[in-house]
C-alpha cells in the first residue's frame, strides 16, 4: 500500500461514498455502527487495498457520529454511544437550534477523532501496556464509575436515577447467566434466553415514549417537527468550540483513554466525558437544558474512543468492541500484519492506516454535513407525519437487528415503561446505561471473585482500584459536602 | 422554566412500582440455581439479581417515605400549566394502534399492516384522507427500498410467505 494512492479519485470516491452510507445507516434507529461496518466490508473486497481499508475505517467513524443526528432531532439515539447526546442536543432542537447543535457535534467529532488518531500514532504501544494492567476489578470499578456519572448528570432526583440504573442492571440479568449461561427469568421462553436487547429497549425508551408524549399536544401536530431553524450556524459553532476548548480537549482525552480499554467502548466514553465535563464546568446547572458543553463533551469523546479502541486492537490484536473486531478482520484480509511491526516507520503499514484515519476525520465534515441537511429537510415535515414515521421506523429498526419480532415487543414494552417513568420524573438514560453496563459489572465482579477465591480485599487495594474508588467517592461525596459548606458559610 | 426539567416529585404509584418490581425479581430469583459450576468465590447466578431486587424494594420504600414527608411539607398543589391543552386519549389510541400493528405485521403482512397503521394514525391525528394515504405509500416504499434493497436487511414477512412482484414484501 502507498500513501500517494490515497489521493487518487478511484480511492477517494468510494471512500466518501462509504462514509455517506455510514451516515445514513448510523442515523437510522435500529441500524448500528456495527451493522454499517459489516455491510460495507463485502463491498470493500472488490476495491484496491487502499480504497477497501479506507471504506471500512471511514464507515466506522462516520456511523458513530451519525447516531447523534436522530438523537438530536428525534430524541432517538442512532447508536448507544449517542444516548448522552440526546440530553442537550434534543433541547437545542426543541428551540430551533438542532442544526447548530449538530454542527458543533460534527466539528467536535472531527476534533475528537483527530486527537484520538494522534494519540494512536504517538503513544499507542505505551498506552496499550497501561490498558493491559486493567484486570477484573479495575473493569468493575470503571463500569461502576461510568454508571454513577450517568446517574449524577441526569436531571431530577438522584434516587430515581439510581433506581432506574438498578432496574436497568436487573433487566440485563434476564437471559443466560454471564458466567454459566444458566437461564434467569426466561420462564421457559427461548426468546428470553437471549435476554432483553438494549437497542430495541433504547428505541422504545427514547423514541416510542417520546411519540406518546408528543401526540398529546394536538395544537402542535400540524406545525413542522423542527420549528424555524437558525440560519447561520458555522461561525457561532466555531466560537462555541473555541470558548469551550478545554472541554473539547479533556473530553477527547477521556474518550481516547476509555476507548483504549478493551470492552469499554464509545458509550462509556461519551457518558464519562459528559459527567467529567459537568463536574468541571463553571455552569453545571445548564447541563441537560441545552448547554453547548453538554453537546461538546460526549461528541468529542465518542469519536476519540473509536480511535482509542484501535490501540489494543492494532498493538495486540485485541478488539475492544464489535466494530473494531470487524475492522481488524478486514485489515487482516487485506494482508495487514497486526502487532508492533505495524508501527515500524520503514516497513510497517501503520503510516498508511494512520493517514487514512486522519483524512477520514476531515472527510467526516462533508459527509456529516450532508446527513445533517438531509435530516433537517425531514424535520420540516408536519410533526404528525414525523411522529408516525418514527413509530414505523422504531418497529422496523427493532426487527432489523436479529430479524426477531420478539425484539419489537421488547421495544413496545420499553416504550410504555419509558412513558410511565418519565411522567413520574425518572430519567430514562440511567436505565439504558444499566442495561449496557450491567453484564460488564456482574461479569467482572464475579470473575474477579473467582480469581481471588472470594477475597474482596484486592477490590479495594489494587493500585488502579484505589484510584477509581477514590474518584467514585469524590464524585458522590464532594457535591453534597460543598453544598453543606456553602450553607454553613451563608449562616 | 424549562419544560423538560424533570421535577423530583414524590409519587406513590412510582414507589409501589419499584417495590412491586423488586419483589417480582426477588420472587422469581428462587428459580435460579444458587451455585454455578465455577470454583468457590463465585457468588453464583442468583446472587446479583437478589441483591439488586432487594435494592429496588428498599429504594421504593425510601421513595415512599420521602413522598409522605414531602406531602406533609407541601403548601399547596403544584400547577401544571400544560395540562389543559393535552389529550392523554391520543397517547392511548396510538398505544393501542401500535400494539395491534406489531402482531398484524406477522399475520397480514408488513406492507398492508403499515399502510393501515400510517393512514389510520395520520387521519386520527388530523391529516386529510388523501394525504394520509399518500404518506403511507411513500413511507412504505422508502422503507422497502432502504432496508430491503439498500441495506439488504430483511423486513418482517407475513404468515403465508407471500411476496409481491419485484421482491417487494406483501
Amino acid at each position: 500500500m502507498e500513501i500517494a494512492n490515497l489521493y487518487d479519485w478511484n480511492v477517494l470516491i468510494p471512500w466518501l461514498a462509504a462514509m455517506v452510507f455510514g451516515v445514513f445507516v448510523g442515523s437510522t434507529p435500529g441500524l448500528t455502527a456495527t451493522m454499517a461496518v459489516a455491510l460495507i466490508v463485502p463491498i470493500s473486497y472488490y476495491m484496491s487495498p487502499e480504497a477497501g481499508i479506507a471504506m471500512v475505517i471511514g464507515v466506522s467513524f462516520t456511523a458513530i457520529f451519525a447516531g447523534d443526528i436522530p438523537a438530536t432531532y428525534l430524541r432517538i439515539p442512532g447508536t448507544p454511544a449517542s444516548a448522552a447526546a440526546t440530553l442537550d442536543g434534543h433541547e437545542f432542537a426543541k428551540r430551533g437550534e438542532g442544526r447548530y447543535a449538530l454542527t458543533i457535534n460534527l466539528l467536535c467529532s472531527c476534533l475528537g477523532g483527530l486527537f484520538g488518531v494522534a494519540v494512536l500514532m504517538l503513544v499507542a504501544p505505551q498506552l496499550a501496556q497501561f490498558a493491559l494492567k486493567f484486570s477484573f476489578f479495575e473493569y468493575f470499578w470503571l463500569s461502576v464509575c461510568g454508571l454513577v456519572l450517568g446517574i449524577m448528570v441526569c436531571q431530577g432526583s438522584a434516587l430515581k436515577g439510581a433506581l432506574a440504573a438498578v432496574l436497568g442492571i436487573l433487566f440485563s440479568t434476564v437471559g443466560g447467566d454471564v458466567i454459566s449461561y444458566q437461564p434467569r427469568y426466561t420462564f421457559g421462553d427461548e426468546n428470553m434466553l437471549a435476554g432483553l436487547r438494549f437497542i430495541p429497549a433504547m428505541i422504545g425508551l427514547f423514541g416510542l415514549s417520546e411519540v406518546l408524549r408528543n401526540v398529546q399536544r394536538p395544537d402542535a401536530l400540524g406545525q413542522s417537527a423542527g420549528g424555524p431553524e437558525r440560519k447561520k450556524v458555522l461561525r457561532p459553532a466555531l466560537r462555541a468550540i473555541w470558548k469551550h476548548k478545554r472541554t473539547v480537549a479533556q473530553s477527547a482525552a477521556a474518550g481516547t483513554v476509555i476507548g483504549a480499554l478493551p470492552g469499554a467502548g464509545a458509550d462509556i466514553a461519551a457518558w464519562g466525558a459528559y459527567g467529567i465535563s459537568q463536574k468541571t464546568s463553571r455552569h453545571p446547572e445548564q447541563f441537560g437544558q441545552g448547554s453547548e458543553e453538554g453537546v461538546i463533551a460526549p461528541t468529542s469523546a465518542n469519536n476519540a474512543a473509536v480511535a482509542g479502541a484501535w490501540i489494543p486492537a492494532l498493538v495486540f490484536g485485541i478488539p475492544g468492541d464489535a466494530v473494531t473486531a470487524i475492522v481488524l478482520g478486514a485489515l487482516t484480509i487485506f494482508g495487514i500484519q497486526i502487532g508492533s511491526s505495524l508501527f515500524d516507520p520503514v516497513t510497517g503499514e501503520g503510516p498508511v492506516i494512520f493517514r487514512i484515519a486522519l483524512i477520514t476525520q476531515l472527510l467526516l465534515l462533508p459527509a456529516g454535513y450532508l446527513g445533517i441537511r438531509s435530516f433537517g429537510l425531514v424535520m420540516r415535515l408536519p410533526r404528525r407525519i414525523v411522529l408516525v414515521a418514527v413509530v414505523v421506523f422504531s418497529v422496523v429498526g427493532s426487527y432489523a437487528l436479529y430479524n426477531n419480532i420478539f425484539d419489537v415487543y421488547v421495544m413496545f414494552a420499553f416504550g410504555l415503561l419509558g412513558y410511565f417513568l418519565e411522567s413520574r420524573g425518572v430519567p430514562p438514560a440511567p436505565l439504558i446505561l444499566g442495561m449496557i453496563l450491567g453484564p460488564l459489572i456482574e461479569d467482572k465482579l464475579r470473575a474477579g471473585l473467582v480469581s481471588t477465591g472470594g477475597d474482596l480485599l484486592p477490590m479495594f487495594t489494587q493500585p488502579i482500584c484505589v484510584v477509581l474508588v477514590g474518584l467514585l467517592l469524590a464524585t458522590l461525596l464532594l457535591p453534597p459536602l460543598a453544598r453543606r459548606l456553602k450553607k454553613a458559610q451563608h449562616r | 422554566m424549562n419544560q423538560t426539567r424533570l421535577r423530583s416529585t414524590g409519587d406513590v404509584s412510582l414507589s409501589l412500582f419499584w417495590i412491586g418490581l423488586g419483589l417480582f425479581f426477588l420472587w422469581f430469583a428462587r428459580d435460579i440455581p444458587q451455585a454455578s459450576f465455577t470454583s468457590e468465590g463465585d457468588p453464583g447466578p442468583r446472587a446479583f439479581p437478589q441483591w439488586l431486587g432487594l435494592a429496588l424494594v428498599i429504594g421504593g420504600i425510601w421513595e415512599l417515605i420521602r413522598h409522605r414527608q414531602s406531602q406533609q411539607a407541601a403548601t399547596g398543589p403544584s400547577v401544571d400549566e400544560d395540562r389543559h391543552s393535552r389529550r392523554p386519549l391520543n397517547a392511548l389510541i396510538v398505544l393501542i394502534a401500535v400494539g395491534l400493528y406489531i402482531p398484524a405485521v406477522s399475520w397480514i403482512g408488513f406492507s398492508v399492516a403499515t399502510l393501515m397503521l400510517v393512514t389510520g394514525l395520520l387521519r386520527f391525528l388530523g391529516s386529510r384522507w388523501w394525504l394520509s394515504a399518500a404518506v403511507a405509500v411513500s413511507l412504505l416504499g422508502l422503507i422497502q427500498l432502504l432496508f430491503g434493497y439498500g441495506f439488504n436487511v430483511p423486513l418482517p414477512t407475513n404468515h403465508w410467505g407471500l411476496v409481491l412482484p419485484g421482491g417487494f414484501l406483501f
